[in-house]
């Protein structure tokens, strides 16, 4: 099975090449997956559920490697999923490409199937797969772009704002909108009352 | 099957490879044995000294240039998975669910290896090899020449060479398999349900691996929804594993196969690519034909060469064929195993023949019709041997037919002189593409080795038949009985039939090749004829009269003209006397064994015709009239005959136009369900107009030939045949079958193209 498509980011490409290595943005890109950890050097393991038709919630244990890193330029990804219903492995070749201040992610996949998936979920598999990629790709993006955003916002030269801004964000980036908008509010609240204690 | 259910039985799920090819490393069954509700679990290293390869089932023929590899299926996978759904192992727990449940907590650890899916590709050097102790894929290399191929070729007017692919497809029966053993220790006894077309054998070999005596075990093959081939295939894993199970346990087993499992579990047919030429005078006559092929016989090859075997038999058609060179290579895949289905190899010997005779009439310009005839065997030319081995090992020899009788009704029916000038140009004025198709085949049926019969009078008058094959819905209990009442004088529901239950007859062979009306047929007249006797000669001593001068009917003998009678059933109470004195040597009772083998095969013929409508932007078709015109024999029950013909007939438009088996090049099937894999509903099978042509068989007293297949055999021929006379288009030709809408509106828009480049 073939899948080959490309997806547009709003963030530099570097981000986006950094932003795939990281676990936990790489199972948003991965939808259904459950857990995904990093095992090894580019190694990651984990469980993820899928339902492709009359194959409902199929759990299949992934392993995923990732090789032939060139930063920011391109990646392969190896897949290795096996589960009840079936297996699905393959290589997911992703080459990076500069655009408008954004990334263009061109990726293909060759991708064999077999068991139930197949026999049964076959006629479906080209669109659930697509759209398991856009789905996936759309999750990342947003993440990448909120990851982003705080470090580009305007923030008042004063190094008491800065320092209370180090203070306030926490130690990795918010996993929600409302989690970003809570912080935008205490942030925001803490400039005021500076801005009031300096006047 | 699943109506049997036995106290504390048990229930068994198997679990399956999902990959076509591989080194299977490991089975880990502990999880499986834990899960509440199982109670056992196995895998190849559990069965011991009982885990062996399947018998060979059919050996090779006694053919001269022959080269056969024999590699037979295993009750479970050790070492390596060859076909994506070979058993792996069974879990047995209280009920179906608790099984499955089980069965997927079973770890399997396998190393994928590349597959073979194709057959050309598979015999290359550097194909992956399926079997290691073979050098190659190659699992049988024939060559049958009959005549000088290459003289033919020589002195020919014409020589037609083309390229043909014949796929086919599974069964479809609407019962699945399923076997439920129950092993009672007690009473020493095995007792097995099984949906096999071949209770006998079965029970023989159940017998041989299980280390029983023949004695103890019982096969019962209960009245089964449709067989049409795979069920013949015997030995299948589950059927060898279900019985040790029980008595291992020493509690019933019952494991049905699921639809979904069916299309890897049970065996298929599939595919072949020709490569053929004809040789022909400027008359049309046929000088010679030439046939190479390959053809898939999946990962194993139990049921050895009977179906390419009935390729190269059946391409000879009715027709006369001086000179014949037919080759073929058998080719190991990783695709669940090939064995017959409905047809078995003929249609694709009768696509290729038929195929060539129509290019042949088109660059003649000789009639379709026409052409056939003028090749036609005379009624006179027979016995006809056509020097090369058929599937029986029996030289292939027709015993009798009247082929341009046949045609003759056919064409008229369909009124096929007028179709041109009336109906098509009709068609042809309002814009519609309109065609007509006629095609002939025949049929080897009636095969031996033999089958046998108990016929029983009891006091009652109740006349019981008993006869050792499977019935699987041909109407063998009112054919058989049929027979048997038209001796004895009484009403067909008067007569009791038994079939496929091993402790009540177990001499015999099976359901299978159409020769269930010639072969078992015949053994219940032979018995039926032998009770009449008794009847006459006990009778004839009761009432004191000649047995000249006696009747049977309505259950009574009768002394014409005096009204002095007996019952049938007093008269066997009579034969088994509680005093007096019985002749020595005498039989006691009102009954007798009778077995029928026949010398060899009977052919049946046909020819099958069709107006069929096209719709070029679409691709659909509409079948407009189909009409078949068959011999087989003298036929037994017009109403069964003709069952046997629409059935195949459906069968064939599934083949022809929507059934196919599609697999990826990782040997994976793509259709495993109803939903993807498509079979003809009642909107595509049209109203079957038949009539019947009795050319007597001189092979059997009975005079009948088999018709089981028939209805199947020549549909994608006609098709074929139909749909070039419909859309007319110049070098739209059909070379394939399966079509499908896709397929068809891809070969008429390449033909468009080619015809008209702009």
């Amino acid at each position: 099975m073939l899948i080959e498509s490309e997806f547009t980011f709003d963030v530099p490409r570097e981000a986006v090449f950094d932003g795939l290595m990281d676990p936990e943005i790489l199972a948003g890109a991965l939808p259904g997956t459950e857990r995904l950890e990093l095992t090894g050097d580019d190694r990651y393991e984990g469980q993820m559920e899928v339902s492709v038709g009359p194959v409902t919630a199929a759990r299949f244990a992934v392993v995923v490697e990732l090789k032939n890193r060139v930063r920011p330029e391109s990646f392969d990804m190896h897949v290795d999923g096996k589960g009840k219903a079936g297996f699905v492995n393959g290589i997911a070749n992703v080459v990076l490409e500069e655009k408008d201040g954004g990334a263009v992610m061109k990726y293909r996949a060759d991708l064999q199937v077999g068991g139930r998936v197949a026999s049964v979920g076959q006629r479906l598999l080209d669109s659930v797969g697509k759209a398991m990629s856009k789905q996936g790709l759309e999750a990342v993006s947003q993440s990448l772009t909120a990851r982003l955003e705080p470090a580009t916002e305007s923030v008042p030269q004063s190094a008491a704002a800065g320092a209370e801004l180090a203070a306030a964000s926490p130690a990795s980036p918010p996993a929600t909108r409302r989690g970003r908008l809570r912080l935008y509010l205490i942030v925001a609240i803490l400039l005021a009352l500076v801005m009031v204690a300096l006047l | 099957m699943d109506d049997v259910h036995l106290d504390g039985m048990l229930h068994a799920a198997f679990v399956r490879s999902d990959y076509a090819h591989g080194i299977l490393k490991g089975v880990d069954l502990s999880a499986a044995l834990e899960h509440p509700g199982v109670i056992a679990a196995y895998a190849a290293q559990d069965l011991g000294d009982y885990w062996e390869p399947g018998p060979l089932l059919v050996p090779p023929p006694p053919i001269e240039r022959l080269e056969f590899h024999a590699a037979t299926q295993v009750p479970l996978a050790r070492d390596k998975v060859r076909h994506v759904g070979e058993p792996i192992a069974v879990i047995v727990a209280r009920s179906r669910y608790e099984a499955e449940d089980g069965a997927a907590l079973v770890e399997v650890d396998i190393d994928p290896l590349p597959a073979v899916s194709e057959l050309a590709p598979g015999l290359e050097p550097d194909a992956p090899r399926i079997h290691d102790q073979f050098e190659s894929n190659l699992a049988a290399h024939v060559i049958q020449e009959k005549g000088a191929w290459d003289e033919a070729r020589a002195r020919a007017h014409r020589v037609i060479k083309r390229e043909f692919v014949y796929d086919r497809g599974a069964s479809a029966p609407m019962e699945n398999r399923g076997v439920v053993a129950n092993w009672d220790a007690r009473s020493r006894e095995l007792t097995v349900w099984d949906t096999t077309q071949a209770p006998i054998p079965i029970r023989n070999g159940l017998a041989a691996m299980l280390g029983l005596p023949q004695s103890e075990v019982r096969v019962i093959a209960p009245f089964i929804g449709g067989g049409f081939g795979p069920k013949i295939m015997m030995f299948y894993p589950e059927e060898v594993l279900i019985p040790w199970i029980s008595m291992r346990l020493g509690r019933p087993v019952k494991w049905i196969e699921d639809r979904q499992e069916s299309f890897f579990a049970t065996t298929q047919e599939r595919g072949q690519a020709h490569e053929a030429e004809i040789a022909v005078d400027e008359e049309g006559r046929i000088l010679g034909v030439r046939d190479v092929f390959l053809t898939d016989t999946g990962a194993y090859n139990p049921y050895g060469l009977t179906i390419p075997i009935n390729t190269q038999c059946t391409l000879l058609g009715p027709y006369r064929v001086p000179n014949y060179y037919t080759e073929f290579r058998m080719v190991f895949t990783n695709k669940p195993i090939c064995t017959p289905v409905r047809g078995a190899g003929r249609q694709h010997g009768v696509f290729v023949m038929e195929r060539l005779l129509d290019r042949a009439a088109d660059e003649l310009g000789i009639d379709r019709v026409e052409i056939r005839r003028l090749n036609y065997l005379n009624p006179d030319e027979f016995p006809h041997d056509h020097e090369i081995i058929f599937q029986d090992f029996s030289p292939l020899v027709y015993d009798s037919g009247n082929y341009a009788e046949v045609m003759d009704r056919a064409a008229e029916m369909i009124d096929y002189a007028g179709f041109a000038s009336g109906e098509g140009a009709a068609a042809r004025a309002q814009g519609r593409h309109v065609g007509i198709g006629v095609v002939s085949y025949v049929e080897g049926t009636g095969i031996g080795p033999y089958e046998g019969a108990r016929v029983t009078i009891e006091p009652s008058g109740r006349v019981n038949l008993v006869t050792g094959v499977g019935t699987q819905g041909q109407g063998h209990f009112t054919s058989f009985a049929q027979l048997v009442a038209e001796q004895l004088g009484v009403g067909t529901e008067d007569v009791e039939v038994v079939t496929g239950d091993t402790a009540r007859f177990a001499w015999g062979t099976g359901t299978f090749a159409s020769r269930g009306a010639v072969v078992a047929g015949n053994a219940c007249h032979a018995a039926a004829v032998l009770v009449r006797e008794k009847v006459l000669a006990l009778a004839s001593t009761v009432l004191e009269a000649a047995v000249e001068d006696l009747e049977l009917a309505h259950g009574q003998v009768r002394v014409a003209g005096s009204g002095a009678s007996i019952s049938l059933g007093d008269l066997a109470a009579r034969a088994n006397p509680l005093r007096g004195a019985v002749t020595p040597g005498a039989e006691p009772g009102l009954e007798a064994t009778a077995y029928f083998g026949p010398e060899r095969g009977a052919t049946a013929n046909g020819v099958h015709a069709m107006i069929l409508e096209v719709h070029p932007e679409t691709a659909e078709i509409d079948i407009l009239r189909y009409v078949v015109v068959h011999d087989c024999g003298r036929v037994i029950n017009p109403m069964i005959v003709e069952g046997q013909i629409h059935g195949g007939v459906a069968h064939g438009i599934g083949n022809s136009f929507y059934e196919q088996l599609v697999f990826d090049e990782g040997a994976q099937l793509l259709n495993a369900s109803f939903m993807d894999y498509l079979l003809p509903t009642a909107t595509d099978v049209p109203t079957i107009e038949t009539a019947h042509v009795e050319t007597p068989s001189p092979l059997n007293p009975l005079g009948v030939k088999g018709v089981g297949e028939a209805g199947a055999i020549p549909v994608g021929a006609l098709f074929a045949q139909a749909l070039e006379d419909a859309l007319d288009i110049d070098g739209f030709e059909v070379r394939e079958m399966p079509l499908s809408p896709n397929r068809l509106f891809e070969l008429i828009r390449d033909a468009r193209e080619k015809d008209d480049p702009c």
